[in-house]
């Protein structure tokens, strides 16, 4: 064999990987959400624990992460776990709240599922005709939204949260922008 | 012929063979790529793009899907939340196409008028779970659950 | 229970995973055989403890054990049992747990059918392998968990995806997996002959009924997938060239340029390192096509972006695989001794040669297509695709070119032929090229890679049968065996040539299929009302009525059709089905095959009081799935066959 077609074996075989690990974060079929950089819609609903109404303010002043989610929702017992150990890890964060959306649900389904699967501690809105999750465009569950201080949503994500997510994702722009 | 001349003759053949093969390759390839918009980026250099073909890719906008009576033609607004793009589209669509899910068109660029899409794939997620099946969901826990607790 | 016991068999069968890379090293190093034996024991532990493992994941799914999150995700109370069993795959952590368990399987194989034969071989086949297996369990048990429990478990499961829920898709990834697989024991022998510096014909003629097995598997494989999108997808096709059957087509072509240029090495001791660069690349790919498609890479990145140190992981898995490969070719490719030369464009080993360009030029094809909308999309800001049109282009011209070769290899002899013999040997196949092409011109076909396919199938078909029959004339004459018997007995005493005929020949029928369906489609997009009726070719459909239906666990809208052929009259009844676990409606196309065309009907959307509907008629496409049958009888046959290396053969 003789030596250019050695280094070309070689280059192109360290070509591919390169490129296959700068195409590690990149998502194909990824298409922008409408709702990205949009200001987010304000709500204030029935909560679903019956003790008054829960509320995203047009600028709630720190990072809330509204959760989308139904007691139908298989995908969402997966997520649920994450969501506990988020609520317990951020609770003493002045600047970070979470609020839970349960929607197109029966009242009864849905506080079973959190005496089932267990509390994480933050407020849930009721949305049983699923009056906010049109507004934010929710097509399916669970859907998360990450909405800036000035009410500004900056991530969105179809699908559960998976473990790592707030570090990964959250935290570059939590660290970017202070309240 | 002598054996020196053979193996001459073998290696212009391969090299012919193997040039043409390549330029066929490559003049394929050159023709053959779809480059992917969205409807804003589609706005900010459309002069340039007549003649291509180009997917667009978005949200079927809600309220914006005309079916015209009495035939398979439809128009409908693709959107990025910023801007909107009118696409005309005759023939069967998808199972997942519908007002409010991801789509991505594809077709040649015109000159003028609406985009014509010749084909439309609808996109899906097959990680959660869509809001149709809820109240159908809801009840069928309910049944699996009594089944496992008898 | 059950998930527990299958999680600790699999952390087990790692441990032993890695004494059989240690122990046959250590055995080498300090010259103690018994090390290397213990090798062999973990081989054969390791299988039975994976085997143990599918068994646990398969009888969590059969006892709908969906405290279990993967059965949970991929099973539901509604789901038949058949693909309740099989489910086991239907997701990427188990189908990784498949993998290793056939590798393991194969290892064990390995070592009990060549430990006696190829002791200085072994150990190093079985650390290889050993490696490779490791690489997957450790994948398996610490990034891609089929083991894990979601407490308290969910009332029902998910439901496995519809569009899986079809036979064609429940065999597919076995069969493809198998290919992958066994590609992996001629790759490690080819490794182990670089690494004991014993690069002569041994590791191919050790490996060949390997290779077959490997190659059937993979085409049977990659047919099942095109089958199921035939069948299942409802888009009148087979193939669409996206970037998950590429990736399963690429190790086939590479793997189909080995099969022919190993024999040139057997008889001419030619093509040496190209021998070992192509099963390493084919390994290679194959890895690549577990990996990447299943990682996402290549395409959806959703179960990637769940967790992105699975994706860091099997890149770096792959790139010392990889580099550790290639790099050893590089380092011990000048040991290798080449005495022989080509003498001449006219020679058996010249066709081969051709034929590994033009295969090659084909992976190359498909691996640009696919890697180039990746390298856009990460270098720059742009997202492109590459369609089907830039395949078809370059793939119509390579096949006709493979066919023509494939009509003159197997008849031109060694080393070089004079012309005066060679032109007889081809003036009656170029007669019958030319009369098929006559009878393709008189059937009305006027497009010119319809003409010359049938030109070129004409030809190989006689080459073919013209050697067969001169065999079988000489065969007769000597021995006197009866007419009907010599066939068999001809083939019995060479069955690894005739083998191959019988391949080939289902590649021209297979060929005869993708030219027909794919050049002859014809397709109507109507919309109709009950009573309606369309022409369609010579099918006369009357739209008759439509229905709701239900099985178990699905809900279907059904139209009927009365369709009226020269058969007499049928019943076709297309559906749009919703499964009460999903909200994808999926189309079940109904579908009537005759050996000239298919009728496929496809039910779309409701249009006021009409239905829109899709029909085709696909020219020629059941000769594909007989073309791919007849491929794997041929490998069949060719398997026949034991090692032989001065068998001749012609």
């Amino acid at each position: 064999m003789k030596s250019t077609w050695k280094i070309a074996l070689l280059a192109t075989v360290m070509g591919i990987l390169t490129l296959f690990y700068l195409g590690l974060g990149v998502d194909t079929r990824y298409i922008p959400s409408p709702l990205l950089d949009k200001p987010a819609f304000p709500f204030s609903a029935e909560g679903l624990d019956g003790k008054g109404p829960v509320v995203l303010e047009a600028k709630p002043g720190k990072w809330v992460l509204v959760n989308f989610w139904g007691s139908w929702c298989v995908s969402c017992v997966a997520e649920h776990p994450y969501l506990m150990e988020l609520a317990r890890k951020t609770r003493d964060r002045s600047d970070f709240a979470m609020i839970g959306v349960d929607f197109r649900d029966t009242r009864e389904g849905g506080l079973r599922f959190l005496s089932r699967h267990g509390d994480p501690g933050y407020r849930h809105a009721f949305d049983p005709e699923q009056r906010i999750a049109i507004d934010w465009g929710v097509y399916g569950a669970p859907e998360s939204f990450l909405v800036d201080p000035q009410g500004t949503i900056r991530l969105k994500r179809a699908g559960p949260l998976y473990p790592g997510w707030f570090e990964q994702e959250a935290m570059p722009l939590i660290q970017g922008m202070p309240p | 012929m002598t054996a020196k001349k053979r193996r001459a003759l073998l290696l212009v053949t391969l090299v012919v063979v193997g040039g043409a093969l390549l330029a066929l390759v490559v003049t394929s390839f050159t023709g053959s790529l779809v480059y992917f918009y969205t409807p804003t980026e589609i706005a900010a250099q459309s002069a340039g793009l007549a003649g291509k073909k180009i997917r667009i890719g978005g949200m079927v906008q809600e309220g914006s899907l005309h079916k015209e009576p009495g035939s398979l033609k439809i128009r409908f607004l693709v959107t990025d939340g910023t801007t909107q793009l009118p696409v005309r589209y005759e023939g069967m669509v998808p199972d997942l196409f519908r007002e409010g899910q991801g789509v991505v068109v594809e077709g040649v660029w015109p000159t003028e008028g609406d985009f014509p899409a010749g084909t439309i794939l609808a996109k899906h997620s097959e990680d959660y779970v869509p809001i149709e099946m809820s109240q159908e969901g809801i009840a069928k826990s309910k049944q699996s659950l009594m089944k496992s607790l008898q | 229970m059950w998930i527990e016991i299958a999680h600790f068999a699999t952390i087990a069968a790692l441990l032993v995973a890695l004494t059989q890379i240690a122990a046959p090293l250590v055995g080498i190093t300090l010259g103690r055989p018994v090390w290397i034996r213990v090798g062999r024991q973990a081989a054969f532990t390791s299988a039975a403890l994976l085997t143990l493992a599918c068994a646990g994941l398969i009888l969590s799914f059969l006892k709908h054990d969906f405290s279990v999150a993967y059965v949970a995700d991929h099973a539901s109370l509604d789901l038949p049992i058949f693909y309740l069993a099989t489910a086991m795959w239907g997701g990427h952590e188990g189908s990784l747990l498949l993998w290793a368990w056939f590798l393991s399987l194969f290892i064990a194989f390995a070592a009990w059918r060549h430990w006696r034969t190829h002791p200085l071989s072994i150990p190093y086949v079985l650390a290889i392998l050993g490696t490779v297996l490791a690489g997957f369990l450790l994948l398996v048990i610490f990034l891609s968990s089929p083991f894990e429990r979601m407490l308290p478990p969910p009332p029902d499961g998910r439901d496995l995806n519809p569009l899986l829920q079809d036979p064609g898709m429940v065999f597919h990834p076995p069969f493809l997996y198998m290919g992958y697989v066994g590609f992996g024991i001629p790759y490690a022998f080819a490794m182990a002959a670089l690494l004991t510096g014993r690069v002569e014909e041994e590791w191919i003629l050790a490996t060949r009924r390997w290779t077959l097995f490997s190659w059937a598997m993979l085409t049977t494989g990659i047919v099942f997938g095109a089958y199921w999108a035939y069948y299942e997808l409802g888009w009148g096709g087979y193939w669409a060239w996206d970037p998950v059957e590429n990736a399963s087509f690429m190790p086939w072509l590479t793997a189909t340029a080995f099969l022919h240029s190993v024999m040139v090495q057997e008889r001419r001791q030619l093509f040496k390192t190209w021998n070992l660069f192509l099963i390493t690349t084919t390994f290679a790919l194959s890895l690549l096509g577990t990996f990447l498609v299943r990682s996402g890479v290549l395409s959806s990145v959703h179960a990637f972006a769940n967790d992105p140190g699975r994706g860091v992981y099997i890149l770096v898995f792959m790139a010392v695989l990889l580099l550790f490969s290639f790099g050893l070719l590089v380092a011990k490719a000048d040991s290798l001794k080449v005495e022989a030369r080509l003498e001449s464009p006219l020679s058996r080993e010249s066709a081969f040669l051709f034929n590994n360009l033009f295969l090659l030029v084909a992976t190359a094809t498909v691996l640009l297509g696919t890697l180039y909308p990746l390298a856009i999309e990460t270098l720059t800001e742009a997202k492109v695709s590459v369609g089907s049109p830039y395949y078809n282009k370059v793939f119509i011209p390579i096949m006709l070119g493979l066919l023509l070769l494939m009509g003159v290899g197997p008849v031109i002899p060694w080393r070089r032929v004079d012309r005066t013999r060679l032109l007889r040997a081809l003036l009656v196949p170029t007669l019958a090229g030319i009369g098929a092409t006559a009878l393709a011109l008189g059937m009305g076909i006027a497009h010119p890679y319809g003409v010359a396919t049938a030109a070129l199938i004409g030809f190989v078909a006689v080459s073919h049968g013209r050697d067969f029959i001169a065999a079988l004339r000489a065969r007769t004459g000597r021995s006197g065996d009866s007419i009907l018997l010599a066939p068999f007995r001809l083939i019995g005493r060479n069955k690894r040539r005739y083998g191959g005929f019988v391949v080939h020949v289902g590649i021209l029928v297979m060929a005869a299929g993708f030219i027909g369906s794919g050049l002859f489609q014809e397709e109507q997009d109507l919309l109709m009302k009950v009573g309606d009726s369309t022409t369609l070719g010579r099918w006369r459909l009357t739209f008759t009525g439509i229905g709701q239906v239900s099985r178990h666990n699905w809900d279907a809208v059904e139209a009927s059709f009365v369709v009226e052929g020269p058969g007499g009259q049928l019943l076709l009844k297309p559906q749009k089905r919703q499964y009460h676990r999903n909200d994808m409606p999926t189309t079940e196309a109904a579908i009537h095959s005759t050996w000239r065309e298919d009728l496929y009907i496809v039910l779309g959307d409701r249009v006021d009081d009409r239905w829109a509907i899709r029909c085709y008629r696909n020219p020629l496409i059941v000769w594909i799935w007989w073309g791919a049958g007849l491929m794997a009888l041929g490998v069949v046959v060719s398997l026949g066959q034991g090692r032989g290396l001065k068998r001749r053969d012609s």
